[in-house]
C-alpha cells in the first residue's frame, strides 16, 4: 500500500486542526467559560468540540483511505462515496450548528430565570441544494468507475 | 463523455445557486431584522374594559423591509395560565413587499375570569410570542420564539 506524502499532509492537518486543536481548547480553556456559552448562546460548546474532534479523526481516515486506494477499483469507488457522504454531513453539521439530526436547521438560545428564547435559522434549502451536489457527485463517481471497468467512454 | 460533461457542469450550476441562495437570503434576513428600531412602536399594548373587567393585549408594529426580495412575516401570541391550558391565542401573516413597509396588527382578548383581582400584572401565567420570518419564496428564514412568565401560588 503505497500512501502519497501530500495525503499524509492533509490528513495530519485534519488531524492537528479539528481534533488536537479541539481537545487543547477543551483542556486549557477554564470549563467556566463553556458553561456561560452554553447558557448565554444556547449551544453546548463542549459537546460541539467533541463532535470536531469525531470530524477530525474521521475526516484524516478518510483522506488515508482514498489516498491509499486504487480510483478504479470498488473499494476505490466505496471510498469516493464514502468521502462525499461525509461532506454532505459536515455541510449538515455547519449548518445546524453542531446538530446533523437538524437536517439544516440550526436552534440557537435556550432557558434563563423562567424566560425561554428561542431562535431557529431555517436553512434546510442549502442543505437541500447541497444534497442534489452530493448525489451528482456520486452519480459522476459511479459513471468514473464503470468508464475505467468498460475502458471505453459512456456516451 | 456527455453524461459526465453534464453532470460536472450541474454540479457548478448547483455550486453557484448555492452561494447566491444563501448570500441574497442571508442579507435580506440581516436587513430585514436591524431594521426592527426602525418598526414604529412595535410592542404589546394592554387596555381594561371597566364594564366587563376583560382585558385587551393589541400588538401593534410597522414592520418596514429594506430588502430586495420579498418577505413574509408570521405573528404568533399566545397566552396561557399556569397549568398551560391557552386562554387567549391570535397570530396573523403579512407579506411585505421589497422596499416597502407593511403594517401589522394582532390582538386578543383575556377574560376577567383569569385575572385574579382584575390586576394583570399579578396574574400567574405565561405570555408566549412567535415571530417567524420567511424570504426566497418561504424557502429560508429565520423564526424567533419567546415564552415568559411563571406559575406557583
Amino acid at each position: 500500500m503505497k500512501i502519497r506524502i501530500k495525503t499524509m499532509v492533509v490528513a495530519a492537518l485534519a488531524l492537528i486542526f479539528l481534533t488536537a486543536l479541539p481537545l487543547a481548547l477543551e483542556t486549557y480553556v477554564p470549563s467556566e467559560f463553556f458553561r456561560a456559552f452554553t447558557v448565554m448562546g444556547g449551544v453546548d460548546l463542549m459537546a460541539l468540540l467533541n463532535k470536531v474532534v469525531i470530524i477530525g479523526v474521521a475526516m484524516a481516515v478518510l483522506v488515508i483511505l482514498r489516498g491509499s486506494t486504487e480510483k478504479a477499483s470498488r473499494a476505490g469507488l466505496g471510498v469516493s462515496i464514502a468521502y462525499k457522504v461525509f461532506w454532505f454531513l459536515v455541510v449538515l453539521f455547519i449548518l445546524g450548528l453542531g446538530n446533523i439530526e437538524n437536517l439544516g436547521l440550526a436552534v440557537l438560545g435556550g432557558t434563563s430565570g423562567g424566560a425561554t428564547n428561542t431562535v431557529i435559522f431555517d436553512f434546510r434549502l442549502i442543505a437541500f441544494l447541497v444534497a442534489a451536489i452530493v448525489a451528482l457527485m456520486i452519480a459522476h463517481a459511479l459513471i468514473d468507475y464503470r468508464e475505467s471497468k468498460t475502458s471505453r467512454p459512456l456516451t | 463523455m456527455e453524461k459526465k460533461k453534464a453532470l460536472r457542469l450541474s454540479i457548478k450550476v448547483l455550486m453557484i445557486v448555492i452561494v447566491v441562495v444563501f448570500v441574497v437570503g442571508f442579507y435580506n434576513l440581516f436587513v430585514f431584522i436591524s431594521g426592527i428600531a426602525s418598526w414604529g412602536s412595535f410592542g404589546p399594548k394592554l387596555t381594561k374594559d371597566e364594564s366587563t373587567g376583560d382585558w385587551t393585549l393589541t400588538f401593534t408594529g410597522n414592520p418596514k423591509n429594506g430588502g430586495f426580495l420579498g418577505m413574509s412575516l408570521s405573528l404568533e401570541l399566545t397566552i396561557s395560565d399556569v397549568n398551560q391550558k391557552v386562554i387567549a391565542m391570535n397570530s396573523t401573516t403579512i407579506q411585505i413587499g421589497a422596499g416597502s413597509s407593511q403594517p401589522v396588527s394582532l390582538t386578543m382578548k383575556i377574560p376577567a375570569e383569569f385575572v385574579p383581582g382584575g390586576n394583570l400584572t399579578q396574574a400567574k401565567g405565561y405570555f408566549e410570542m412567535k415571530m417567524d420570518i420567511r424570504t426566497l419564496g418561504n424557502l429560508m428564514g429565520l423564526a424567533q420564539v419567546i415564552k415568559v412568565g411563571g406559575g406557583g401560588p
